[in-house]
């Protein structure tokens, strides 16, 4: 089954200081499957953020379609969004909650409240390592914890479709393969699509089974990693990335 | 309808916890209010100023208090995400801006109140401020409240329009809106412009009537009525406001810069 479709989507900003306009995303398509851990990749500025966004309904296309679950954004985002969770690198939060405050305010806006939110809450806790840290503020904890912190968030609502902006920017290589290996994990075990982006080849090749291309808004390439590795004739993703990274600006 | 309920109780949940942990919230609800009545109370000492005319302006004091502190937390409830850069995890989830606003106004009444409950006392201790019978001071505790709503309202419909900023308004627009709706005068004082746009707001029309009760004549017959009604119409417009400003945000990416 299609998790995500997403057909020529165009997202135009204007500089604030010249007003130009930013062509963020110019005709991007994806369709990502049920189960699926699906890579976004490319170089900064290519528009990974602004389509993720836009695919989490952050923010609203000016042109293309997209579709969650089968059904149209435009017409049912509120029931979609209780469907679908984020976890972004930097994570920020409320700075003088707790983390279990946090997990609990976040809980209730996903519908979750009495026994059903104390039992999920420390059922994340307890999944993300995070019970020495559950009554410390956020603005006390590390960038790991923050992070790991944003990825229990991120599923309080037992997501379908998880979106993952950066999850291991910033952080020490342990913390990093030990996110990595939670979010398999979670792949495998519940089944739950991941959609990420991420600057680093090594985690795009270890998590992701398609990636797409991402440069100047538009997808380059699109496939497995052995797909794009044969297309452009490298032996490794980093050698991808600079091919299709090079290859986009002459392009561009 | 349960759903609602606990996305409301949710933003009054998180509400509490700031209420309780930053001290510039502790300081804005006793400091402030407090000088503001002590300052005017002195002042009514000095000019000798009667039981009935205190109670006047008296009234404006408390009031405006009790205004500013229960529209700062409707207006926190957005910033708050804003300050913390959070912005978009709230509106990631299906919870609706109404609860949000909702909720914050919860904590808001009760801030408020307590502040209603500190002023008056200090007053009547202090300065012999006569207390107003229960009923008109009960509507026009109402309609306070429901205005601190409406200012609440206007910040965020503010902020989501224009960006951070328009976070002064959370401070200022309470101090505007006493100016306009008599806080220590009758409104027929004003200027012309000025009197027509203290008719547009409810406010004026609660104050009227509580000070009607210690004496003073009423200068709006059916205020009460036309404050209300001026009060139903301003929150659906707000509500309709909001959640255009929420949807423009989500447009232009602005919901997403107050999140950087």
């Amino acid at each position: 089954m299609t998790v995500v479709s997403a057909r020529d989507i165009r997202k135009t900003y204007h500089s604030k200081i010249t007003g130009l306009p930013i062509r963020a995303l110019q005709g991007a398509s994806v369709q990502v499957e049920r189960g699926e851990i699906f890579g976004i990749l490319g170089p900064n500025g290519a528009g990974k953020t602004t389509l993720l966004n836009c695919l989490s309904l952050l923010l609203y296309p000016d042109e293309g379609d997209i579709e969650l679950f089968g059904e149209n954004v435009r017409r049912s985002d509120g029931n979609l969004r209780a469907r679908l969770n984020l976890s972004s690198g930097n994570a920020n939060f409320p700075w003088c909650m707790t983390v279990r405050e946090i997990l609990r305010f976040y809980g209730m806006l996903y519908g979750l409240f009495g026994k059903d939110l104390s039992r999920r809450v420390e059922e994340l806790i307890g999944l993300l390592e995070l019970g020495a840290f559950r009554d410390r503020r956020f603005d006390e904890l590390s960038t790991g914890t923050k992070q790991r912190l944003a990825l229990a968030k991120a599923l309080l609502n037992r997501p379908e479709l998880l979106f993952l902006d950066e999850p291991t920017i910033g952080l020490d290589p342990d913390v990093s393969i030990k996110i990595r290996a939670f979010i398999r994990k979670i792949n495998r075990e519940e089944g739950i699509t991941v959609l990420l982006t991420t600057h680093y080849m090594v985690e795009a090749e270890q998590l992701a089974g398609r990636i797409a291309f991402l440069h100047s808004g538009k997808i380059l390439a699109l496939g497995t990693p052995a797909e794009l590795k044969k297309e452009v004739r490298a032996q490794n993703m980093e050698e991808v990335f600079l091919r299709l990274s090079r290859g986009g600006e002459e392009e561009a | 309808m349960r759903i609602f309920i606990i996305h409301t109780l949710a933003f009054a949940y998180r509400n509490a916890i700031f209420a309780k942990r930053n001290i510039f919230v502790v300081v804005e609800m006793v400091f402030w209010p407090v000088i503001t009545v002590l300052t005017i109370g002195l002042m009514g000492s000095f000019l000798a100023l009667e039981e009935k005319t205190l109670a006047f302006v008296m009234t404006g004091a408390i009031a405006s208090g009790v205004l500013q502190i229960a529209q700062l937390d409707v207006g926190y409830s957005i910033l708050y995400d804003l300050w913390s850069k959070s912005v978009k995890h709230t509106f990631l989830t299906p919870a609706g801006m109404t609860p949000a606003i909702l909720g914050a106004w919860v904590i808001g009444i009760a801030r408020g109140t307590a502040v209603m409950a500190v002023l008056t006392g200090l007053s009547a201790r202090a300065f012999g401020f006569p207390l107003p019978p229960l009923w008109p001071a009960l509507v026009f505790s109402a309609g306070v409240f429901w205005t601190a709503l409406l200012a609440g309202i206007v910040v965020w419909v503010l902020i989501l329009t224009f960006g951070q900023r328009a976070e002064i308004s959370v401070w200022a627009l309470s101090y505007v809106v006493m100016l306009l709706c008599g806080i220590y005068y009758p409104v027929d004082l004003l200027p012309q412009p000025l009197y027509a746009l203290a008719r547009l707001l409810p406010l004026t029309y609660f104050l009227d009537s509580l000070r009607h009760a210690y004496g003073f004549p009423l200068l709006f017959p059916r205020g009460i009525w036309e404050g209300w009604a001026l009060n139903a119409v301003y929150a659906v417009l707000g509500i309709g406001l909001v959640r255009a400003a929420v949807s423009r945000a989500r447009r232009t990416g602005l919901l997403l810069r107050l999140s950087e």
